[in-house]
């Protein structure tokens, strides 16, 4: 089950509106290689696991990313609460503020709503790694694209961060994967999927 | 109520009957109390004697007039808003402020209290502080219709710090953009709590900075319990994938113990000190740069 602690894992204090960064910042709310996308990932991966370790890591992985999903949320939410008429008019965030005004909403920075077409979840471990591990570089990656765009002190301490939390993920999903391919027959590498044993 | 009546027929010329014919119908028999009873169906007026339908009842009121509400006290019919406790009249209230008999809206005072109900002593040495004094207080917020009462809990911890293994091993290339999965990562180099949660990562190991942005020392201000609370998390994760790991066990289990005091409740639902009302789902909000 699920537990709430009401606090965020990283502290987010932004002091200065900024929709523009806002609407680029959101592609990690609910974006292809966001949060949402990597928690419900790994906490759906996590059912079809035969290695108990590997359930277990799943789990926390994806409940941190819930986690990371509500700081980014707390990013946008501060990013544009309080902003004048002359920032949101300065532009970079019309077509979100219409529909969407100050409201946090699962979209990539492109405007596409969330979907779960963003996942893998193939029921083999081999291959649901591998999609961690891809997912995990995907967000590394765009998480140093928004630092390049971001210029505020405040906002690229918790992109840092962020980023900094993706590389450890892809740390022990490496290891998870290594853990597999130990209890493998190395000459029927693929010949069957170890969750249908 | 019907009673049984005999009447003539109307009969068409020409027919040629001997006698009219004749016919039973049944008459409704209105008595005089009855046209009372009815009036009241619907609605009864104390003192009323027409079948104007009454819509409601006001207190003392003697007519039929409709009347949409009630204010305690009020003889009139004229629609009150609200109540104020304590208030006669119809005067819409805006609020109601404890032991308050008017109408005014009250800006608000702390009910009931000149001063904030003192926390309860947390001068608990289990939890390793060893100061000796009271080291908790509150502060009655005005301005608002709720008192509202916060806690602070400040400890210096009696033990310091564990020392990481003194093991000189120079963090992984943080200037390439590609990332390396250490084969051999091991709790060789480790950061203090607060350091770690700055870096995003326990692991001197495993710390990347992108090229040109290194973690600052000053970031927004850390939560009571944030640092060491993502110290134990990082090791968690670990112990996932090395499970028999177990200075990294012990470790794991000195972090949880710092992050999370005194108790479970106080971590996940209940902030410890204000005993007399439900005080979890009060401001500020962890995305309102709210810290427990």
């Amino acid at each position: 089950m699920f537990v709430y602690e009401k606090k965020l894992q990283y502290p987010v204090r932004i002091t200065r509106p900024d929709p523009r960064m806002a609407a680029a910042i959101i592609s990690q709310y609910g974006g292809p290689d966001g949060e949402l996308a990597a928690s419900l990932r790994y906490l759906s991966q996590r059912f079809s696991m035969p290695d108990k370790e590997i359930k277990g890591l799943l789990t926390d992985i994806g409940v941190e990313e819930l986690g990371h999903l509500e700081i980014v949320g707390a990013m946008v939410y501060q990013l544009t609460k309080g902003m004048c008429e002359s920032d949101l008019k300065a532009g970079g965030f019309d077509a979100y503020f219409t529909d969407h005004a100050l409201g946090v909403y699962p979209q990539s920075a492109a405007g596409t709503p969330f979907t779960a077409a963003y996942i893998g979840v193939k029921g083999d471990p081999i291959t649901d790694l591998h999609e961690d591990l891809a997912a995990e570089q995907k967000a590394r990656t765009t998480y140093e694209n928004l630092l390049h765009l971001a210029d505020d002190p405040d906002v690229k301490d918790v992109l840092r961060y962020l980023r900094q939390r993706e590389i450890v993920h892809y740390q022990r999903f490496a290891e998870a994967l290594g853990m597999v391919r130990e209890k493998l027959d190395e000459r029927n590498f693929y010949a069957f999927n170890p969750a249908l044993k | 109520m019907q009673q049984k009546e005999t009447i003539t027929c109307a009969i068409t010329p020409g027919v040629g009957c001997a006698m009219p014919p004749t016919a039973t119908v049944f008459r409704p028999v209105v008595k005089a109390e009855m046209v009372q009873q009815i009036a009241c169906s619907k609605g009864s007026q104390t003192g009323s004697t027409t079948n104007t339908p009454c819509m409601g009842t006001c207190p003392g009121c003697t007519t039929s007039t409709p009347c949409t509400s009630t204010c305690p006290g009020s003889t009139t019919n004229t629609p009150c808003m609200g109540t104020c406790p304590g208030s006669t009249t119809s005067t819409p209230c805006m609020g109601t402020c404890p032991g308050n008999t008017t109408s005014t809206p009250c800006t608000g005072t702390c009910p009931g209290l000149t001063a904030c109900t003192p926390c309860a002593d947390q001068n608990n040495n289990a939890n390793g502080c060893n100061n000796g004094a009271a080291d908790s207080t509150c502060s009655c917020t005005e301005g608002t219709t709720t008192c509202v009462t916060t806690c602070t809990t400040t400890c210096t911890p009696a033990e310091p710090a564990p020392d990481p293994v003194p093991d000189p091993l120079p963090p992984a290339t943080g200037n390439s953009p590609a990332m390396v999965y250490e084969a051999a990562h091991t709790l060789a180099k480790l950061y203090n709590a607060e350091e770690a949660i700055r870096k995003g990562t326990l692991f001197a190991q495993l710390y990347m900075p992108m090229m040109g942005e290194s973690a600052d020392a000053c970031g927004a201000p850390l939560c009571q319990g944030q640092a060491e609370a993502f110290a134990a998390w990082e090791l968690r994760l670990y112990l996932n994938t090395h499970p028999c790991d177990k200075q990294a066990l012990q470790l794991f289990k000195q972090y949880a113990r710092k992050a999370y005091q005194p108790n479970y409740a106080a971590a996940y639902a209940f902030e410890e000190g204000c005993d007399d009302r439900w005080n979890w789902t009060d401001a500020p909000w962890p995305w309102e740069q709210g810290c427990q």
